[in-house]
């Protein structure tokens, strides 16, 4: 395959600053490897059954260089009036590249780390070198080892033991529209010692109106998080690239005893999107929470894999993710829960709510439940439909027209998603940013309507 | 000769034609091997159904509680408006019994219905799966499906998987699937015996309970019959 | 009929009762009463066999055999009776189906042959018209969503079909209204005899306004702390549970008793 085939020529001039330590390039030709001998997925692979990657395959990306002025200038104008505004810490990326002049970042007292992983190649060598690669997997997930193979920069942030920041972390990655076909590989490596709290944010973003020469862009990101003992994270995806720009993440999960993962997923737009989301349950007490929510339009395509392995005995997880399809897209959802055979008194619960609101939209769900445990509560739900008809025969009898009743109910439905979260701006800016893209949704045609009754 | 494993292969085509109906039940109990698993039916049975006119319906009903490996997908195509297509399962695997069951239901025609309801047992080192496809195509407006999958494990050595594909492409559509995995709980077994029922009999009641939905859907001397062939099959499942 | 003597109690390894002395003869009713988390439901579980209490002390005779010797549903067979604080639901398990089961286990456990089962329903419709309990329960799965008066008259209707000789009541008045109260008192009494015996598990009076008593017993922080007539349930009731009492290691009510779940 060109892309597989490509990779391997590219690979010959790797960057000399990353190819000069060792143990890096020692990690990155493994991925290699691993990528090499994977073939790319098809749409015969069971985990790939609905998602066509082809095009992408077939476009020659190069490794996206570094941005010019007129990049740097557009980025501010994105950071300013698109991206989340949000306090605490910022790392801003263009095109994988980090950007400091973009960012707000101190230093953090004590062990605690959080900077661009490139430096921290540097000046947190064993830190990086300890942790990397040690939550993710590399058999089923090509796009994972194609990360660790072309790994430049990204974040690092380790937290020691009862560390707890209370200001959110706010990753941006801009990928600016262009004539040519660019790649780029952030790597997030997230390890929270015992007890230590944060809240992190991937926010990944395209240009709202792409010029109309703009060329497919692709970006492959892979996220570890290593949570121990206690340790609490709140960690936010939104999704927002443009109709060229396609995206295959990876968010690898590894969770100790009493440790809390709570997941928010919002994608708004992009062309081809995967988000592939792991979590491995090792150890009693460990409880996890997926929430997501997916407005899709145009040609859009998004899958989100999830799967989570309870390990062992007296874990939790819970997960609701909600779309709303609109046009000629397309969403895809896969939820497996494993039980393993030792991990009794399991609780793991799954729910999948679409909308369709268009005649060419259309959805592919498949909850799945593996159980090898006797001891479990286990349950799954999806549900694919339209605005409850009850709901909006009351609203109309208390004089509220259709359109108004519509909005409020399509509304309330996304914003369910967003109730684990505690009141504060990430809450308000999801809600906005969930809001504004409902009423650009309704203002392009009005609502499918029923043709009987 | 008992060790040696069997294969049936059998194939079942259903059409019914306008306001025709078809309910088609079966219930298995192929020598399932031994309890070790040696010897046994390869139960391998292909089943599909056409609701080719308007207002036709077919139903499937089966329990299936022989058969060392069952692998059975009885499908219902519902091409004609209106049409109705059902598929009620109840599988129970016990010592080294695996079944791999479920349903296609494909709707093309408009208001079309499906309703799928799958009770799976696991006892002993039983592997139990659902494995099922509901899809609406672009033209099935106002169809409707719902689906009930529920897996019920006895002791620790089993397995229950749920595998449903869910695939609609048509925006007044509703598809509605709920699946649960659960054991018997000590508390309803307590409850039982505190009223002088004893282990076997509870487990048995509560069993047939759980497939109560499934039964119900059989000739009044079928399911009489798959009763006692659950109770049977459930033997030495309760240690 | 019963004597309970020098009973300890355990659940996950932690004390829930101990030394408790109890004599219960044929024809009389007792009131268990005390706070919550005295280890009532504790003690009218452990009668009834429920497996996470371990017994760590003491022995219980029941018309002379050693009780703790028999499982759970040898128990029932024998004639004990637990109405349950919280009836199970268990979906798909007919009310009707689940009596005549229960019925016929026990007469199978006892020699006795199966009933008819005209009989048998006759018997049962006559008994609902006498707790007013709706016709329609008897098709719904066992107390599956039953409000909960209808669960606590469907514990009193089996009472009356199953036919014990010894009934323990646990919270039965809990959560129901007068009428109820009433209906489910009256149910009772139906049952009492010279033959029979009742353990009445209560945290308030009103209960026993319905069916007196003829000896009330305290219990608290896992000992019977007093014993008394009917009265004592009135005394009780004006004065609540936290008047001085004769045992000296129980001084306040405040003391880390695990919840017993009653």
């Amino acid at each position: 395959m060109t892309m597989a085939k490509r990779f391997c020529e590219l690979q010959a001039h790797a960057p000399p600053n990353i190819s000069g330590w060792p143990w890096l390039r020692a990690f990155r030709q493994q991925a290699q490897r691993a990528f090499a001998a994977q073939e790319l997925p098809t749409l015969r692979q069971e985990n790939w059954k609905y998602t066509n990657i082809r095009s992408l395959s077939e476009t020659a990306f190069s490794d996206a260089p570094p941005p010019g002025a007129a990049e740097l200038a557009q980025a501010e104008n994105v950071q300013q009036t698109q991206a989340l505004s949000l306090p605490g810490y910022r790392l801003t990326f263009i095109a994988g590249h980090f950007q400091p002049q973009l960012s707000q970042l101190e230093t953090l007292s004590g062990a605690a780390r959080l900077l661009p992983l490139k430096q921290a190649f540097e000046q947190e060598q064993a830190l990086v070198e300890n942790y990397l690669g040690s939550a993710m997997e590399y058999p089923g997930q090509p796009f994972a080892a194609l990360n660790s193979a072309r790994l430049e920069d990204g974040v690092l942030l380790y937290l020691p033991a009862n560390c707890q920041l209370s200001q959110p972390i706010h990753c941006l990655f801009y990928t600016p529209s262009g004539p040519h076909s660019h790649v780029s590989y952030p790597r997030l490596l997230l390890m929270l010692e015992p007890g230590a709290q944060a809240q992190l944010i991937e926010e990944y973003l395209g240009d709202p109106v792409p010029p109309e020469n703009a060329a497919a862009q692709f970006t492959c990101p892979l996220s570890e998080i290593i949570l121990a003992h206690d340790a609490h994270l709140l960690h936010g995806k939104v999704l927002r690239e443009g109709p060229q720009g396609h995206h295959i993440a990876g968010i690898h999960v590894s969770q100790a005893e009493q440790s809390h993962l709570h997941s928010i997923s919002i994608t708004l737009g992009g062309g081809i999107c995967r988000n592939d989301l792991q979590v491995k349950l090792h150890a009693r007490g460990a409880q996890v929470r997926l929430d997501g929510l997916y407005m899709l339009a145009g040609r859009q395509h998004l899958d989100n894999h999830l799967r989570i392995d309870h390990l062992q005995a007296g874990c939790r997880s819970e997960v609701l993710y909600k779309g709303i399809i609109d046009d000629r897209a397309r969403g895809v959802f896969n939820g497996l829960a494993v039980v393993h055979p030792q991990a009794q008194q399991s609780d793991a619960r799954q729910i999948n709510k679409n909308l369709l609101l268009s005649e060419n939209a259309e959805i592919d769900t498949k909850p799945e439940l593996q159980i090898d445990a006797d001891d479990v509560k286990c349950s799954h739900g999806a549900t694919v439909g339209q605005l409850d008809k009850d709901a909006l025969f009351y609203l109309g009898s208390r004089g509220m027209d259709q359109p108004t009743a519509r909005a409020l109910l399509t509304t309330a439905f996304a914003l369910e998603t967003l109730n684990p979260l505690s009141q504060g701006p990430l809450r308000e800016q999801l809600a906005a940013l969930t809001g504004t893209t409902l009423t650009r949704q309704a203002g392009g045609k009005p609502p499918a309507t029923t043709s009987h009754s | 000769m008992r060790d040696d494993n069997q294969l049936h292969a059998a194939v079942v085509e259903l059409v019914a034609l306008e306001n025709a109906e078809i309910k088609y039940a079966t219930v298995q109990n192929w020598y399932p091997g031994d309890q070790h698993g040696n010897g046994g039916i390869f139960n391998f049975v292909t089943k599909r159904g056409l609701c080719a006119g308007a207002h036709s319906k077919i139903s499937w009903t089966q329990v299936e509680t022989g058969s060392a490996i069952t692998w059975k997908y009885p499908s219902v195509i519902l091409k004609g408006d209106y049409s109705v297509g059902e598929f009620y399962s109840v599988a129970l695997t016990n010592n080294y019994q695996q079944a791999d069951t479920g349903t296609k239901m494909t709707h093309l025609g408009k208001h079309t219905r499906s309703t799928i309801i799958s009770k799976g047992i696991s006892a002993g080192h039983g592997q139990n799966s659902y494995r099922g496809l509901v899809k609406v195509g672009a033209k099935a407006s106002d169809s409707r499906n719902h689906s009930q999958c529920d897996s019920l494990l006895l002791g620790d050595t089993c397995g229950a998987h749920t595998l449903p594909y869910i695939e609609v492409s048509h925006p007044m559509a509703q598809v509605e699937h709920e699946a649960t995995t659960t054991k018997i709980s000590d508390d309803q077994l307590f409850y039982c015996q505190q009223r002088g029922i004893d282990t076997e009999a509870a487990v048995a009641m509560l069993v047939s309970g759980f497939c109560k939905e499934v039964f119900h859907k059989l000739p009044m001397e079928f399911a009489v019959e798959a009763q006692a062939l659950m109770e049977i099959s459930l033997e030495g499942a309760i240690g | 009929m019963l004597s309970i003597r020098n009973l300890g109690v355990r659940i996950d390894n932690k004390l829930i009762l101990q030394g408790i002395n109890l004599e219960v003869a044929a024809g009389e009713v007792h009131a268990i009463m005390g706070p919550n988390g005295s280890g009532k439901s504790t003690l009218a579980q452990t009668l009834a066999g429920h497996p996470d209490y371990q017994v760590s002390q003491g022995q219980v005779l029941y018309q002379g055999q050693d009780l703790l010797s028999l499982n759970v549903e040898q128990r029932a067979a024998a004639g004990i009776f637990l109405a349950f604080q919280y009836p199970v639901e268990i979906p798909g398990v007919s009310n009707i189906q689940f009596l005549k089961s229960a019925l016929n286990c026990q007469r199978k456990q006892r020699g006795e042959p199966e009933l008819d089962a005209l009989d048998f329903i006759t018997d049962v419709k006559q008994k609902m018209r006498q707790m007013q309990i709706d016709e329609a329960l008897l098709y719904r799965g066992t107390n599956e969503g039953f409000s909960g008066g209808e669960k606590k008259s469907n514990e009193i209707l089996q009472l009356l079909v199953l036919q014990p000789q010894l009934a323990i009541l646990d919270e039965t008045d809990s959560g129901l209204d007068i009428d109820a109260l009433k209906r489910v008192a009256a149910g009772v009494n139906a049952f009492r005899s010279p033959e029979r015996a009742l353990i009445l598990v209560t945290h308030y009076q009103r209960l026993l306004q319905y069916l007196v008593p003829d000896r009330v017993h305290v219990l608290q922080n896992g000992r019977i702390i007093r014993s008394g007539g009917a009265e004592l349930a009135l005394e009780l009731e004006q004065q609540g549970y936290t008047t001085d009492t004769p045992s000296e290691d129980a001084p306040t009510q405040k003391r880390e008793v695990p919840d017993d779940n009653g």
